[in-house]
């Protein structure tokens, strides 16, 4: 066959050359731009550096939303970005250390100021008054905080001579009356009275009254024994379960 | 030793051995707070005996300051002046006997 017969078997009866033409050969791109790329998968070396910007992920949006799954660097959350309402429960409800369960909101100085002192000495069976104190549980005490629950305890710097006699107790009285009576217990000093040691006596669930109080001293068990305080301190505490 | 766990209308009560916690109430105890506060004393009974265990394995502090061993022993001065103040010579010589008495039980070192 000749030359030109076989060129114009190739170009057809519009003598123009066309995709179909050429057999075997997928589209050929016809202006030699990126549009012309309809289907097929483009190598990444043909992506230029810094051609993906922000402009390109306009409708996408390239941010937190749309990590569904994998972890989000710690970076990536602002200074300040998370706060109580991104919490069902208030966070420091959801806390679980023994520390921080229990603050102290109010504290009631009673008697004493912590120092070694020749104070008066008291003993189990004579239940003596050491202090009278105007609305212990009221005055200065804040309202309780959401989800908390108030409680009272007393801190004392104190000495007895009680082992296993039984222990110190600190008695608020309503107007020196025994009814409704509130009773502090702490721990023997396993010593004398004249030394001393501290310690945080049980808690009381709720605001026992808002009358004033006689604080008498006493003692549990039966036995005698001698007792001194140096500082007594009412606390008030919101508690977290 | 088995924990004991007693509750009643104002108190719930854990006793384990020689140590026992308690909360008192003075507003209704919540029912469905009670398995905590029980967990709450059951813990604090674990403090408590290993608190005790401490204090008895030391031994107790023996003051031999005569001045500071005194100075617990003697009568309230107050009572001297209300003696002075009332002109009650029997309470001025009881203060004053019971000093001597108290010099005479802690001597002072030769």
């Amino acid at each position: 066959m000749s030359r030109a017969r076989t060129l114009a078997s190739i170009l057809g009866s519009d003598g123009a050359l066309n995709v179909a033409d050429l057999a075997g050969l997928a589209a050929v791109a016809s202006s030699g731009s990126a549009s012309d790329l309809s289907t097929g998968t483009l190598p990444i070396a043909r992506i230029g550096a810094n051609a993906i910007d922000n402009s390109k992920l306009a409708t996408t949006g390239l941010d937190a939303s749309k990590l569904t799954t994998g972890t989000l660097d710690v970076a990536r959350i602002a200074d300040g970005a998370i706060a109580d309402t991104k919490f069902t429960t208030a966070l420091n409800q959801r806390l679980t250390s023994p520390f921080v369960k229990k603050q102290v909101v109010n504290r009631r100085m009673i008697l004493g100021c912590g120092l070694y002192s020749n104070s008066t000495e008291y003993f189990r069976n004579d239940t003596s008054t050491c202090a009278s104190v105007y609305g212990p549980f009221g005055y200065g005490v804040p309202a309780v905080q959401t989800g908390a629950e108030r409680r009272f305890r007393i801190y004392a710097v104190y000495g007895d001579g009680s082992t296993s006699q039984g222990d110190p107790q600190l008695i608020f009285r309503p107007n020196d009356s025994t009814t409704n009576q509130v009773t502090f217990t702490l721990q023997s000093t396993w010593g004398s009275s004249a030394n001393q040691r501290d310690w945080y006596s049980n808690e009381v669930v709720g605001t026992p009254w808002g009358d004033h109080a006689v604080v008498h001293v006493s003692g549990s068990g039966t036995a005698n024994y001698a007792m001194r305080f140096h500082y007594v301190e009412l606390q008030a505490l919101d508690v977290w379960s | 030793m088995t924990q004991q766990v007693n509750i009643t209308a104002n108190r719930i009560e854990v006793i384990d051995g020689e140590v026992s916690a308690h909360l008192d109430f003075y507003q209704p105890i919540s029912e469905e707070k009670v398995d905590a506060y029980v967990a709450e004393l059951k813990q604090e009974c674990v403090y408590k005996k290993a608190h005790l265990e401490q204090l008895r394995s030391v031994p107790s502090l023996v003051v031999t300051d005569y001045k500071l061993l005194r100075s617990f022993e003697y009568p309230p001065m107050t009572d001297y002046i209300d003696g002075v103040v009332k002109g009650d010579q029997a309470q001025i010589d009881a203060y004053i006997a019971a000093c001597q008495a108290v010099k005479a039980k802690y001597p002072k070192p030769e």
